[in-house]
């Protein structure tokens, strides 16, 4: 967020009488420091006080009287003049809403014939039947036959007692320096204690695993599987779920068109490697831990950062969790700081609930108040003994120094432990006070000053023989990349939440720990295992058992279709413009757009858990002309020239085949090309032949972005 | 019903309050007095009450004022004073910014540029522009006069979410007037 960004939100909370004291003081601090934020601030001020004057709500009705009675003239015609001011009324609307609007009913006349053919396409690809069973499996052996496999008995299973945690240090991970984090102290951490067990684990064991236990639930449920997906199918799939957005035009076919066997593999390991990915997670991981909204003040940018470090590193998961839960130092200069930052008030119960949901797979939220009424083992006790590991963390903002030549001043809180002590009081539903010290899993600790107890929860979690921490993690992973955990809700672990793979979760998460948390390998096996590999296609007979969706348990037997997230959405719509024009659009607004853009989805709640709803429904239309921005409006025409001047010889069938390409990564059906053709016919018949083409090429390229395949992940 | 006695003499008579040239200005400079004190108070009542205290001065020192010099600027000098007269007084409502800051403001707005008139075509401009949605929500938001505390009442949403999107729409339209003005302006 830059100095400007958030003098606008100040100014926008000035406008709405809204500011805090501590904002205030921030506002006047920008306003005495930066001449640019004086007149940045009168320009927005004296907007809302034309809207407010023009509102009429304003001096309007006293300057009436005023003048009247002061005056004895009825210059009341100037007057009203002034009071007439801005019509609002969306009748002037109409006009210059005309263009867009017309548009959005083409669109959406073309939308009811494309999804008509998706419709058709899905049917007729029935026809062939899903492919046995035993096909699959020869399958697999060449996918994967080549240098990894070491061994392929089935029964080759990890050991299941011993699962060898790797070792933690806590000064390595947690306590990074509050000054600009070291990248040598923070590198030193676990992972080549841990290379000794990784030797051990192949890959290619681990995916064997997954595929046989998945393919147990399909034979013990009699269900034949949905055929392999397209090599289009999948690699929009590949990207999408790894970096998320869709491939290019080029990225595709460099892949459709490569033959060799191993040609997935390859990708899977660029894609995992490629910096996308790695800003997908933390993009991800930003909005778990602190929401899209960000109400509260915390460095948001300072947090992705240091995610996306974490990430591009392939830190162990486990270290990047210790380092969240027992950060020290400033919000700007040690990132993860900024996790509790957000979640520390109102007694830290926000801290609590989110990290027992997020890293531990747990809700707990409700038994802040009363024990949980299905699962015995969660207790209003066990809430409140995991928040007595917050209570030293103490939260302050640091006054900032008045020189703003250096570099664009934000606001700076600190994160320590106050060394505070004593147990944790909470009233039961009885009202009866009670007291406990810090505890989990079973081990408590004392409860005086003489530990850190974040540093201690690191090291319990860390110890957990049930590792939960890691099977938090594999549960939500594999939803993200299946649409359906092992558990629905994702973060709703335990005895009272039936699991749909008991062996597979477990095997996943011992191979996860033994790996040691290597988030790079959790999603290789996931994304290289057979299930990754189906088409979405289903056939009525898999419906009636794999419906996950109607509430059944997911078998994982055809890819679960479902709805890009906005950001996702956001990403795709630019990737699919680029790939039809071949150029970039505007890249300059990029992630502070984007996340604008995502906000205006967003709806924050102040509940005990900080909670915030996304209220994006995939409405795309809704979504393109929510971008506000001229880029899209601008492009869109732009791209559809840029396809017409590239085909001027060729024939009309390959601007639908390339606009489908650039959007759906597929080629056009014959359904789409005829309705390209009628409206080029219909079009050329009052328009000179180029400008027909642009014009319906324009159409098309709206229509296919309308269109609900291009808004899923499938 | 543009009747009248001052019709002729351009010259009002003194007894009877100020004339029509007067008036005239007086009454097409009321917004930029208001958009003058808006940025200097904190609340749209507090700016209201400093315009009405305003204009009182002015109406009663209408015959100090040379016609031929900056009306416009003559009344900002007298809201100025009114607005320091106002932070004296106690009657606003929420803590007041700091006078350094204030001081700082009302130096900044002098230097503008009076630009207000085509500021209020261009933003006339960029609102019909918005998607209905937003059109609808300044509407609530600005003739209705209420408050976006109200509006999020009314409409069941979160304030801190109205507060957002009306931050969001103000935002577009100061780009938007922005472009309209470095443009040119007439790209109708």
């Amino acid at each position: 967020m830059t100095i400007h960004d958030e003098l606008l939100n100040l100014a926008n909370l000035y406008c709405e009488e809204a500011l805090t004291e501590e904002q205030l003081d921030r506002l006047q601090f920008l306003l005495r420091t930066d001449v640019d934020c004086q007149s940045l601030f009168i320009e927005m001020i004296q907007l809302h006080g034309q809207l407010l004057w023009s509102g009429g709500i304003s001096p309007g009705h006293q300057f009436d009287e005023l003048a009247e009675s002061a005056v004895e003239t009825d210059d009341l015609e100037l007057i009203e003049a002034v009071r007439k001011a801005i019509p609002l009324a969306p009748l002037s609307a109409g006009i210059s809403h005309a263009r867009g609007s017309r548009r959005i009913v083409i669109a959406a006349s073309f939308m009811v014939s494309v999804l008509a053919v998706i419709l058709l396409v899905i049917r007729q690809n029935q026809l062939p039947g899903p492919v046995s069973v035993a096909s699959n499996e020869t399958d697999i052996s060449t996918q994967t036959s080549v240098s990894e496999i070491t061994t392929t008995s089935e029964n080759s299973v990890l050991p299941e007692d011993v699962v060898p945690v790797p070792p933690l240090k806590l000064d390595g991970i947690a306590r990074t320096q509050p000054q600009r984090p070291d990248a040598n102290a923070v590198t030193s951490v676990p992972v080549q204690t841990t290379e000794q067990f990784v030797a051990d684990l192949s890959d290619a064991d681990v995916i064997e695993e997954i595929d046989r236990l998945i393919r147990t639930a399909w034979e013990d449920n009699r269900i034949q599987p949905a055929a392999e997906a397209g090599d289009h199918e999948w690699v929009r799939r590949a990207y999408l779920t790894l970096t998320g957005r869709i491939p290019t035009i080029e990225q595709a076919s460099e892949y459709v068109t490569t033959s060799s066997p191993r040609k997935r593999d390859r990708l899977v390991d660029s894609l995992l490697s490629d910096s996308l990915t790695a800003e997908n997670l933390a993009v991800n991981w930003t909005n778990l831990l602190i929401g899209r909204s960000n109400p509260r003040d915390v460095d948001e940018q300072s947090l992705y950062s240091f995610l996306l470090e974490q990430f591009t590193e392939n830190r162990p998961w486990m270290e990047t969790v210790g380092q969240l839960i027992a950060a020290e130092g400033r919000s700007d200069e040690n990132g993860a700081t900024n996790f509790l930052l957000a979640h520390l008030n109102d007694q830290a119960t926000p801290a609590t609930a989110v990290t027992a949901r997020l890293f531990l797979g747990q809700q707990v939220h409700c038994t802040q108040c009363h024990d949980h009424p299905f699962a015995k083992e969660r207790s209003q006790q066990e809430f409140w003994s995991l928040n007595a590991f917050f209570k030293q963390a103490e939260r302050k903002r640091i006054p900032v120094t008045a020189n703003a030549e250096s570099g664009t001043p934000r606001p700076v809180w600190t994160l320590a432990d106050s060394g505070g002590s004593g147990m944790t009081f909470y009233d039961d539903r009885l009202g009866r006070k009670k007291a406990v010290p810090p505890q989990f899993a079973g081990e408590a600790l004392p409860a005086d000053g003489t530990t850190s107890r974040r540093m201690e929860l690191v090291r319990l979690l860390n110890a957990d023989s049930n590792h939960q921490v890691a099977r938090a993690m594999v549960n939500r992973t594999w939803a993200q990349f299946f649409g359906h955990g092992f558990t629905a809700p994702v973060d709703d672990l335990g005895p009272h939440n039936p699991v749909s793979h008991p062996e597979l979760f477990d095997h996943l998460t011992k191979s996860f720990v033994r790996s040691g948390y290597d988030m790079r390998r959790l999603m290789r096996w996931m994304t290289l295992s057979q299930a990754f590999r189906l088409s979405s296609v289903q056939s009525e007979a898999t419906l009636a058992v794999d419906d996950p969706q109607e509430g059944g348990t997911p078998l994982f037997s055809r890819a679960y279709p479902r709805q890009m997230g906005p950001e996702q959405v956001y990403d795709s719509i630019r990737i699919a413009i680029r790939s039809v024009s071949q150029q970039p659009i505007d890249s300059s607004v990029g992630t502070t757009h984007r996340k604008e853009w995502v906000e205006q989805f967003v709806r924050s709640y102040g509940t005990d858990e900080n909670d915030e709803q996304l209220t994006f429904d995939g409405n795309i239309s809704q979504a393109m002309l929510m971008m506000n921005g001229e880029d899209i409006e601008s492009a869109i025409p732009l791209a559809a020239g840029e396809v017409t001047k590239s085909l001027q010889d060729r024939t009309v069938s390959e601007a639908p085949e390339r606009l489908a390409m650039a959007t759906l990564n597929r080629g056009a059906t014959e359904n789409e090309e005829k309705a390209f053709r009628n409206r080029y016919r219909a079009l050329s018949r009052s328009l000179p032949a180029e400008q027909a083409m642009k014009t319906a090429t324009e159409d098309m390229l709206w229509a296919y972005l309308n269109s609900s395949e291009f808004v899923s992940l499938h | 019903m543009v009747a009248d006695k001052s019709d002729g003499s351009p010259e009002p008579d003194s007894q009877s309050g100020p004339g029509e040239d007067f008036v005239r200005l007086f009454t097409q400079t009321q917004r930029s007095i208001y958009l003058f004190i808006l940025p200097l108070v904190r609340t749209a009542a507090d700016a209201e009450e400093v315009l009405q205290e305003t204009n009182v001065v002015i109406l009663s020192k209408w015959k100090q004022f040379e016609p031929g010099t900056n009306f416009t600027a003559w009344c900002k000098a007298i809201a100025r004073l009114e607005v320091f007269r106002f932070r004296r007084s106690r009657h606003h409502r929420l803590q007041l910014m700091g006078e350094d800051v204030v001081d700082l403001l009302a130096r900044k707005i002098e230097e503008q540029p009076v630009d207000q008139e085509r500021r209020r075509d261009a933003l006339t401009a960029c609102i019909s522009k918005l998607r209905s949605s937003d059109q609808e929500l300044l509407q609530r938001r600005y003739l209705a006069g209420v408050t976006g505390e109200e509006v999020a009442h009314q409409m069941g949403r979160p304030a801190n979410s109205v507060y957002q999107s009306l931050g969001r729409v103000r935002r577009v339209l100061l780009e938007c007037v922005r472009r309209r003005l470095s443009t040119g302006g007439v790209q109708q």
